[in-house]
């Protein structure tokens, strides 16, 4: 998760947060170990956050597709009525006005048992490993995870 | 400029949905011969309509024809490129952002920062050690 959606989801979702989770963090993708697509790969999001926001990348691509989610975000909640027209423009204005530091990366550490009720399980169809297997976690509460900052 | 268009007849809200189903599908498409997953997979209320989710395979198909090759056939130059044109078409989505929104905006990202302290539901229990 990024700084910048971890402060939108506390500020205006009631401190729920939504997420797309692996069992996996630091696994090297191209081991026989790690059953997830690499885009998958949170050690490889968060490297390419980091290397877009210090601008060792130019395209900054996930950034632009991280601002495209904070607004796509923002749209939904309104569409459910969780939060104001007003409160939609005012994260659409956020998403847009952040600079690339906002999108500092956050690996965030769920426990299973806290999140069980709070997750949905993605099957990856791996040809080579039926286990591969992703989660989505919605309107999770701060107290079933830590947030670890590296760097 | 077919998407742009296609784009147009559709709600902002509509439109930024597909935006996003087709990045996904970018993404995703250099791993389609190790890998398969539903790019439409959502959390329920995320779900994508039946109107987003046909665009979304009517656009790809575009794409894909435009390029002249299957999603899974683009090197990495072209997945950045098109990407670049996906989220360059989305930020013309958003409604028109005055000035002082703006404003507000960048004062509220910049105030944005890693956490650093208990949250709020666990603040009881931090009392409840400082008191006994």
């Amino acid at each position: 998760m990024t700084t910048l959606a971890y402060n939108v989801n506390m500020k205006y979702y009631g401190g729920l947060h939504y997420m797309w989770c692996t069992p996996y963090f630091g696994s090297d993708f191209q081991s026989p170990h790690f059953t997830v697509p690499p885009i998958s790969s949170p050690l490889e999001i968060y490297e390419t956050l980091r290397k877009e926001i210090e601008g060792a990348d130019l395209h900054g691509t996930k950034i632009k597709l991280n601002r495209m989610g904070v607004r796509r975000g923002a749209d939904n909640m309104a569409k459910r009525g969780r939060i104001t027209e007003d409160q939609k423009r005012e994260i659409h204005a956020i998403g847009k006005a952040a600079l690339p530091q906002q999108f500092r990366p956050l690996l965030c550490v769920i426990s299973r048992i806290q999140a069980a009720r709070y997750y949905q399980r993605v099957d990856v169809k791996d040809r080579a490993n039926p286990l591969s297997h992703e989660y989505i976690v919605a309107d999770l509460p701060q107290s079933a995870f830590d947030v670890i900052r590296i760097g | 400029m077919v998407i742009a268009q296609t784009l147009q007849s559709l709600n902002p809200e509509d439109a930024r949905s597909v935006l996003y189903y087709i990045a996904r599908y970018i993404k995703q498409a250099e791993s389609f011969s190790n890998y398969e997953k539903d790019i439409f997979e959502d959390e329920q209320h995320n779900a994508p309509s039946g109107l987003v989710r046909k665009t979304t395979i009517r656009l790809i198909e575009e794409i894909e024809a435009r390029e002249g090759m299957r999603a899974q056939q683009f090197n990495g130059e072209t997945v950045i490129r098109l990407l670049d044109e996906i989220t360059s078409l989305e930020t013309s989505l958003s409604a028109e952002l005055s000035e002082a929104e703006l404003e507000r905006g960048a004062s509220l990202a910049e105030a944005m920062v890693p956490p650093t302290h208990l949250p709020s539901d666990d603040q009881p229990l931090a009392k409840s050690r400082q008191s006994s």
